[in-house]
Order: C-alpha cells, then sequence, then structure tokens
C-alpha cells in the first residue's frame, strides 16, 4: 500500500513538472497580465508654424471620460446614471463601455473633449459613480482657420494596441499636413507599468518593468506665410475657388487657400456623423481642397503651352502674323475668338497680350494634338506635381495617346486640338499645376512644391529639411523669354487683358483665362509671377462662376503678389511703370533688367 | 533488558519525526508567506503557537500505550459525534456552512478530531472481528462510519464528508477483505459516473463483467449488483440535484475552469498560473505576484500548495512530495510492522487519511480534481486540522514506539 501512495506521488510530480516546467511560458504570462497594468503615455503631438514662426495649429487642453468596464460590470445604476448625465442612451453608453470587453481592468476611452457643465457634474456625483475618471487631453485648434484645408485634420485613433490590452487613444492625423507629417507629429507614446492587486488597487510602478519614455511630437515648420493666406482670403471675399502661390526660388507654398472652407473646430474632437455626412454630401464640395483636387479647363491661361510649343518646332517666327476676324472655320465648324470684333493682325506677342483666340487655333493647327500634349507634360500638367499634401489630381494634357484611349484609335476629330489650343476640350489642370508651369516660365526651373519647410524635435532641437526638388525645364531659354515678355505684356501694356492691373512700382507678369464651364457661369482664371525681371513668386487664382479672368482673378492674383513683393522689399518704392511705356519698349523684360536691379539692389540678398 | 538493541528499539520511528517536524516547518514558512501578502501576520504567529500544542499533542500521544487507545476508543468517537451534534445545533455559519464551533476562547471544526476518533474505532471494531470478514463486516464499519459522516454532510461540507468513507474503505482493505468486495462498493459509483458520461457505459459494463466472471460472482451476485447500480442511476441524478449550486460548480468546474473564468474557474486558473509561473526554482519568498498581490484565493488555506509552487518552483513542490512519500512510506511500514493488530489498523487508517488528504489538495491545486475544500496536511493554516494531523502522526509514532507490545 506504500507504494501505492509513493506511485501516486510520483504522477503528481511528472504532472508539476509539466506544469512547471514545460508550460511556465504560457502561466508566467497570465501571471504578468495579472499584475501588471500597462498605462500609455500619452505624447504632446507637434505645433504646425508658418514661416515667420505663428502657430496655426496648437494643442488644446480638454477632458476626456474613462470609464473602467471591470469596475462598472456589477453597477448598472453607476452606469445608468452617468447615461442619464451624458443625455445619451443607456444601451449605447454600456456599447462604448464594453467595447473591449468588460473583464478588463484598463480604462476606456467613453467620450472625448467632454463639456465643462458636464464634467462639474459627475465631479459632484463621482463618489456615485465609482469606476469613472477624468484625464487631460490635447485636442487641436487652429488659429488660422484660413489656412484649415492644407492643415487638413485629426481625428479619433483608431484602436491600437499598444501592450497588453492597452491602447493608444488620443489624435492621429487624418487628412492634410496633420496625415502627411503624422510620424512625426504623433510622437511616440510612452509605456508605464503599474502593478495592481486583485482589487486592481495599484501597488506603484513595478520594479522589474522600466518606464518606456515618450516622445513628443516634432513641431513643423511650413513655408506658408499666415499673413499671405489671411491676405489672399480676404481678396477672395468667401468666392468659391483656389488660390496657391509659391517660392519660386525653393518651391516653397507661400499661400494655399481653398474656398468654400469648413469650421476646424468641429475636426478638434470626435466628428458626430451627421456633420460629417452634411460637409461630405454638400454641393459646394467644403472638404475638397481644390488648390490641389480642383480640376478646371485652364482656358486661356494655357495658351503659353501652344506659344512654347510652336517656338521650339521652330513652326512660328518673329515675322508670322494672323489675322483675326472674330473667328475661324474649321472644317464644318466655326470658331469663335472671344473678342467678336476680332483682333486684326496679330503676332506672337499680341497673340499673348490681348489672347487671341483665333491666332491659337491657328498654332493649335499646326501643333496638332500629340505634340501639344508633349509640352503640356513638360511643363508639369498631367502629372502629380508632388506636392507634400495626401491627395493630388493628375489633370488631364491630352496626347495622341490619350485621345485614342478616351475615344477609341483615330475615332477622334484632329479638330480637337482647336478646343485643346484654348485650354478647353479635354485638357483638365489643377491650380497647382498651374502655378509650377508658371514658376517653370518664370525660372526655366520645374520646381516640386513644399508646404513644410522643416521639422525640429522639441526636445532636442535637431531638424529635418524637407529638401527643394528642382529640376530644369526642357525648354530653350530663347523660347521662354518670348513667352516672358508675353506676359509681361499681359498685365503692363494697354491692350493687354490684364492691364488694369499694372503697378507703378513693381512689374508682374501673367496671363488671364476664361474657362467655359458647363455646369454654370464661367470660371475666371489668373496666373501669374512677380517681379518679372527677378521673379520670386509664382501664383495662380481659380474664381469659380468668376466669369472674367481679367475683372475677377487677375486683381486678387496681382495684389497677393504685390502684398508679398513689398514684403520682400521694403525699401523705396520700384520705379514707376509710367517711366519704363514710355520708352520705345523692344522687349520689356530687357528694358526691366537694366533697370530694376540698381534699386532692388539694397536690399536683395 | 540490558541489551542496547533493545534500547534503540524502544525510541520512535526518527525518519516520521524528521517528516513530521519538516513539514511542519515548511507549513510555518508557507504561512508566513501568506501573511506576508495579507499584511498581517497574526495567521503565522497563531500557526506558530498551535504548531507547539500540536507537537505537544502528538508527543503525549506518543507516549500513551496501545490498551489505552483501545480502551477509550468508542468513549473518544461517542465524544466526536457529541460534538458534531453541537455544531450542527450551536455551530457559527462561514462560507454558508456551519463548521465551527465557538468554545468562547478558541473556535474548533470538530469534524477534523472526529476522523482520528473514527480511525480509532473502526481499528477496534475490526481488530475485535474474529470471525472471517464477510458482508456483516462491511455492513458494520458502515453503520458506525454512518453518524459521522451524515452530519458532516449536513454541515454541509461535502468534501470533508468524502474523508469518511474513504477510511472505511482504506481500513477495510488493511483488514484483508476479498477485492470483489471493493469492485461491489465502487460499482455503484462507476454507475453514476456513466450516468453523467453516458458513452462510458459500454466499456465499463464490459470490463465489469470480465472483472466479475474472474472474481468468480455467482448470478444471483450479479443481479443483486445489477440492482444496485440501477439504483444509483436513478438516485444519483436526484441526490445532484439536492447538492447545493457552489457544490455542483466546484465539481463541475476543474472539468474546465476555463468555462467559467470569473466564476467557479477563477480559482483554479489562479492556482494553475500561481504554480506554473514558479517554475523550476520558484520567484522567491514572499516574492510571488500571484500570491503577494492576491490574486490566487484562499491562499493560507485551501491553496497554500499553490503558493508553494509559486515562490518555491518545481524545488520546492517536488520537495514537498518527497517528504510526504517519505511519511506516508514510513506509516504504512510501521502499521506492518507493529504486532498489536489494533495499533496497526489504527496506524494504517491515520496514513491513508493523510495520504487521502495531501493527494485530494494537490490535486485541486494543479486543477486535476474537484474543488473540495480538504486542507493540505502540515501545510494549511488552520489549528484543528494542524494539530489532528500531528495527533494523527503521534500515533503512528505511538505504533512504531510500542510495535514490539502485543
Amino acid at each position: 500500500m506504500g507504494g501505492l501512495a509513493v506511485a501516486v506521488y510520483v504522477v503528481i510530480v511528472l504532472r508539476l513538472f509539466f506544469l512547471q516546467m514545460v508550460s511556465r511560458p504560457a502561466f508566467l504570462k497570465k501571471a504578468e497580465a495579472n499584475r501588471i497594468r500597462v498605462e500609455v503615455l500619452e505624447p504632446s503631438r507637434g505645433g504646425i508654424f508658418d514661416r515667420q514662426g505663428q502657430q496655426l495649429v496648437e494643442n488644446r487642453p480638454s477632458v476626456t471620460l474613462y470609464a473602467r468596464p471591470w469596475t462598472l460590470k456589477n453597477n448598472p445604476a453607476a452606469v445608468k446614471a452617468l447615461a442619464g448625465y451624458m443625455e445619451l442612451d443607456e444601451k449605447e453608453l454600456r456599447e462604448r463601455i464594453g467595447r473591449r470587453g468588460w473583464f478588463t481592468f484598463s480604462p476606456i476611452a467613453v467620450q472625448c473633449d467632454i463639456p465643462f457643465t458636464l464634467l462639474a457634474v459627475l465631479e459632484a456625483h463621482q463618489i456615485d459613480l465609482n469606476g469613472i475618471e477624468f484625464k487631460m487631453e490635447f485636442k487641436r485648434a487652429y488659429p488660422l482657420p484660413e489656412a484649415v484645408h492644407l492643415l487638413g485634420y485629426v481625428g479619433e485613433r483608431s484602436t491600437e494596441d499598444i501592450e497588453g490590452g492597452a491602447e493608444r487613444t488620443g489624435l492621429t492625423g487624418k487628412h492634410g499636413l496633420e496625415r502627411v507629417y503624422e510620424k512625426y507629429l504623433s510622437g511616440e507614446p510612452g509605456i508605464r507599468y503599474v502593478q495592481v492587486d486583485v482589487s486592481g488597487k495599484s501597488r506603484g510602478l513595478a520594479p522589474d518593468m522600466p518606464e518606456v519614455q515618450k516622445k513628443n511630437g516634432w513641431n513643423l515648420y511650413l513655408n506658408i506665410d499666415g499673413n499671405l493666406q489671411r491676405r489672399a482670403y480676404e481678396l477672395m471675399a468667401g468666392r468659391p475657388g483656389a488660390v496657391i502661390a509659391m517660392q519660386v526660388e525653393d518651391g516653397g507654398i507661400l499661400t494655399m487657400l481653398s474656398l468654400p472652407d469648413y469650421d476646424p473646430t468641429i475636426f478638434s474632437g470626435v466628428v458626430s456623423p451627421k456633420v460629417w455626412n452634411q460637409l461630405a454630401t454638400d454641393p459646394d464640395h467644403p472638404l475638397l481642397n481644390r488648390t490641389v483636387q480642383g480640376q478646371y479647363p485652364p482656358g486661356s491661361t494655357y495658351k503659353m503651352v501652344v506659344l512654347t510649343g510652336v517656338l521650339e518646332e521652330g513652326l512660328l517666327t518673329d515675322n508670322s502674323r494672323v489675322t483675326c476676324r472674330g473667328g475661324l472655320q474649321v472644317g464644318n465648324r466655326f470658331f469663335l475668338c472671344w473678342n467678336k470684333r476680332g483682333h486684326g493682325v496679330v503676332d506672337w506677342r499680341k497673340g499673348i497680350q490681348m489672347s487671341c483666340d483665333v491666332f491659337f487655333y491657328h498654332q493649335g493647327l499646326s501643333l496638332g494634338v500629340d505634340r501639344m500634349g508633349g509640352y503640356a507634360r513638360r511643363l508639369g500638367f498631367g502629372a502629380k506635381t508632388g506636392i507634400d499634401f495626401d491627395v493630388e489630381s493628375k489633370g488631364v494634357a491630352p496626347d495622341a495617346a490619350y485621345m485614342d484611349k478616351r475615344y477609341g484609335k483615330n475615332k477622334w476629330a484632329k479638330g480637337q486640338v482647336v478646343n485643346h489650343a484654348i485650354g478647353q476640350g479635354e485638357v483638365l489642370v489643377t491650380p497647382a499645376q498651374l502655378m509650377v508651369y508658371t514658376a517653370a516660365i518664370a525660372t526655366g526651373n520645374l520646381i516640386k512644391p513644399r508646404l513644410g519647410d522643416f521639422l525640429e524635435n522639441p526636445k532636442t532641437g535637431e531638424r529635418i529639411y524637407i529638401e527643394p526638388d528642382i529640376k530644369k525645364v526642357n525648354i530653350s531659354a530663347a523660347t521662354l523669354a518670348k513667352i516672358r515678355e508675353g506676359m509681361t505684356a499681359v498685365v503692363n501694356e494697354p491692350g493687354g487683358t490684364a492691364f488694369r492691373q499694372h503697378r507703378r512700382d513693381m512689374v508682374l507678369a501673367g496671363k488671364t483665362g476664361t474657362s467655359q464651364n458647363p455646369h454654370g457661369k464661367d470660371h475666371a482664371l489668373f496666373v501669374g509671377y512677380g517681379p518679372a525681371d527677378n521673379p520670386k513668386i509664382a501664383v495662380a487664382v481659380v474664381v469659380e462662376h468668376g466669369e472674367h479672368g481679367s475683372s475677377t482673378a487677375a486683381p486678387i492674383a496681382c495684389s497677393l503678389m504685390e502684398q508679398y513683393i513689398h514684403d520682400l522689399y521694403p525699401g523705396p518704392p520700384l520705379p514707376s511703370f509710367a517711366a519704363l511705356v514710355e520708352k520705345p519698349v523692344t522687349t520689356v523684360s530687357d528694358s526691366l533688367d537694366q533697370q530694376l536691379p540698381d534699386s532692388l539692389g539694397s536690399t536683395d540678398e | 533488558m540490558n541489551e542496547p538493541v533493545s534500547i534503540k528499539r524502544a525510541f520512535p520511528d526518527t525518519t516520521i519525526i524528521a517528516m513530521l517536524v519538516a513539514l511542519g516547518l515548511v507549513g510555518l514558512a508557507l504561512v508566513y508567506s501568506a501573511g506576508v501578502a495579507k499584511g498581517n501576520l497574526s495567521i503565522f504567529y497563531k500557526q506558530s503557537l498551535f504548531f507547539g500544542i500540536g507537537v505537544i499533542a502528538a508527543s503525549v500521544l506518543t507516549v500513551t500505550p496501545p490498551k489505552f487507545f483501545y480502551a477509550l476508543a468508542y468513549v473518544v468517537y461517542v465524544m466526536a459525534l457529541f460534538f458534531l451534534g453541537a455544531v450542527l445545533i450551536l455551530g457559527s455559519v462561514g462560507f454558508g456552512a456551519r463548521r465551527w464551533l465557538d468554545l468562547g476562547f478558541l473556535v474548533v471544526q470538530p469534524s477534523e478530531p472526529a476522523k482520528l476518533a473514527l480511525i480509532i474505532a473502526l481499528s477496534r471494531l475490526l481488530a475485535d472481528w474474529r470471525k472471517k470478514p464477510s458482508w456483516k463486516l462491511v455492513g458494520a464499519v458502515g453503520l458506525l462510519a454512518m453518524p459521522a459522516f451524515v452530519m458532516i454532510l449536513m454541515q454541509p461540507d461535502l468534501g470533508t464528508s468524502t474523508v469518511f468513507p474513504v477510511i472505511c474503505l482504506a481500513m477495510l482493505a488493511w483488514h484483508g477483505i476479498p477485492a470483489r468486495y471493493f469492485l461491489m462498493l465502487l460499482l455503484p459509483f462507476l454507475a453514476l459516473i456513466t450516468v453523467a458520461l453516458p458513452y462510458l457505459v459500454v466499456p465499463m459494463l464490459l470490463t465489469g463483467l470480465y472483472w466479475l466472471k474472474r472474481a468468480g460472482v455467482n448470478w444471483l451476485g450479479l443481479a443483486v449488483m445489477i440492482l444496485i447500480c440501477l439504483g444509483a442511476s436513478v438516485v444519483g441524478p436526484k441526490a445532484w440535484d439536492h447538492l447545493e449550486p457552489y457544490q455542483q460548480r466546484r465539481l463541475t468546474s476543474f472539468i474546465d475552469p476555463a468555462a467559467d473564468p470569473l466564476g467557479s474557474g477563477y480559482q483554479v486558473i489562479q492556482s494553475q498560473v500561481a504554480i506554473g509561473s514558479g517554475g523550476f526554482a520558484g520567484r522567491g519568498f514572499c516574492k510571488g505576484t500571484q500570491t503577494q498581490l492576491r490574486f490566487l484565493p484562499q491562499q493560507h488555506t485551501d491553496f497554500i500548495f499553490s503558493l508553494a509552487g509559486e515562490e518555491f518552483g518545481f524545488l520546492g513542490t517536488s520537495f514537498i512530495l518527497l517528504l510526504y512519500s517519505i511519511l506516508i512510506w514510513r506509516g504504512y511500514q510501521s502499521a506492518n510492522q507493529i504486532r498489536n493488530q489494533f495499533m496497526g489498523l489504527a496506524a494504517a487508517g491515520m496514513t491513508a487519511m493523510l495520504f487521502y488528504h495531501s493527494v485530494i489538495n494537490i490535486g485541486m491545486a494543479m486543477g486535476n480534481l474537484p474543488v473540495t475544500g480538504l486542507p493540505l496536511p502540515f501545510l494549511s493554516y488552520g489549528g484543528t486540522f494542524l494539530i489532528t494531523c500531528l495527533a494523527a502522526g503521534g500515533v503512528l509514532l505511538s505504533a512504531s514506539l510500542h510495535r514490539r507490545t502485543y
């Protein structure tokens, strides 16, 4: 009998060997899960600053309500009371609290950004509401609401496990710069291991598990000029459209404005589905960032593409003339010039200056669809600009391959080129592309626009620069010089479509455009750069339903450029334009080259 | 009488003494750790005091001559029954049962010493039985144990009540009743199991018939047995319905503790986690997180083995089992060697009682047996039980000391 007893004990020892030696890791893990409560230390999200260092996005303190499901599990009265105070359906509240199960000790975020009045009520009743907690958290605030589209918005992080069931809460970039630079802005959460006993009470930090330090998010410094952004907002006066402006030396975006906009504060916490649906289904598309997502027929602003093409291909000489009688018969269709009385005899310079459609119908026909599409691509159309924004449209720069694909091989009329030549038909561009194209003409460089300038580590001061990306544009200098001359004439010579915008103290260049809109009034466009001789800024403006580029878009663009150039050169006023025009002007830009640097030299560089 | 050999033989078994002391000290260490976890060492001081009392009781019993036990056997048992009756009427309630008797200066649990009293009484009954073992003897043993068994069941304390039939069976076996008697006694329980798990009917029936044929049972006996089994199958489920829900849960939850992890399975899971996380060398004295942060329930009483497993690891648990093995082995040896039949039966009964407790408790802690609430001899906190176990050790020592006495 003693032997039998010992045999039973041997069996027990074998079982213990299995429990303690073989399956130890699994049990140890369970023991650790029992005793360790993982607390996530939320890093503070990086701020966003403009080029002058004014803060465009900051963190606003707010209070988040947390609940401990394990504690509330056996206290339905408290849940009911809480639902009452929150004016929430009890069932919905239970769903929120129990979304990660009711057997967890870790607090679950129930509602963030609770109003102060609710906080006061809950704190007064906290004794009856055992199992709820408040945590100070940060939400986003936007001191410059005019910049809402480029900054984008943040949202509640979808559940993301850190470790042991603890989840990272707080905000994550959902759109715009908040999303593009999320990796840096969000920082890295720290982890604190708290030892708890069976009742869930803390027994202090676990001595054997060191805390993981949190790393706060990096600050993002933009090329955006907050003052200029505000100015653009004023100039647009609430009309729908887009304004985008860039420093031409390095591609830094100075202004990016899209209208209509929305109130950024609705995205600072939890967006209710109702508000979201309202925004998403609004026929005016307030969520759309028109500067990079909006696709418009460029209208006459596209004419520099055509002119570049014919000049590069040698299809047009300085002596070439076209007579405009207010329209042109092509095949069985008669294409009108915008000026039905006709422009008379037009050379390349007048063609741009007066934006003569008939002149460009002729150039388009000689250039052809395919070559025109090729030059458009060289100037940045039909492809994303590569701006550091999370969404961007490509636009359409139609060439033969595109037309074949769209209509079937040889199923399209060659006469379509007549439409393309005036930026209509299949051609679609974004305001950002128009700006890059204008800058390419002004500088001979195809420049990648950059909203961000650099990121700065708030602790170490370490910086990561968003490097400029500048490529030479594949167009001869002579051609570019002519285009610039034409664009300068548009603004600065009588008869130019934007002559009303000429300035006494500076020389701006540009091109107006009016694009036909099948859904309503025509869109008004203007692209421009300045100063004409030493370009600093390139700008593109679209005013939806603005009807005429010359009257609606041009004043906005030119005023914006004027302000920027003034800010840049606060010295004596530039020579008056009147002095320039009295001379026999052959090439405006040549004369500017001789005259302007003297006055600029005092402050430039 | 001048022979040195006889002087040497006049001393109780030193191995048993060593095991009792070693287990007692291990128990004190474990209770100390549980006290640290509680933040109150009073249980340790109390247990030390009980240990002292138990050692004195054991010493007194060691030198008590067998004839004294023999003479008082029935008197002590009747006294034990009296106390069990008193508990049912006057006992204080804890854990939904009446188990404790408050004597004013101390609280005792009469069901523990009742085990010893039954063993002594049974020893006398069996030693007095001069005829061949028969069903009559089995019946007499059953009748003697019945009042204690029933009264403890009424407390209710299912776990402790099971000790009484086990003692009866073990002592009948020691006395040498034929194996077929056992089979017959166990058959109703097997029938009950088949009610719960019907798919076992066919294999069990076949093995049963084969065994019966080999044991040479006549067909009348077989018919009787089948009737008993059918009766058990009918009565069993009804008896199950009569069990308290907590008893039902305890009996079933060990099969799958994870089915109800926060209810009745909780204790078993936490106990397994404690034992398993101990690993080879344990997490250190007073450093087990399951114990010290109190995830392990009943850590100073029912689940003290899990505390040992967590803090002292496989080394500690196998050491404890080594101590038990030596104690039980020596216990049966001294029962074998003794010339006095009564004392031999008493020693065997004590050993069986200690063995049963240890196996049921450890099996429960490991999650292999239902949570019955049987404490672990020498290790679990509890004055009455510790003193009872040391007293049982005293009876073993008395048997070894008086092994040459008739």
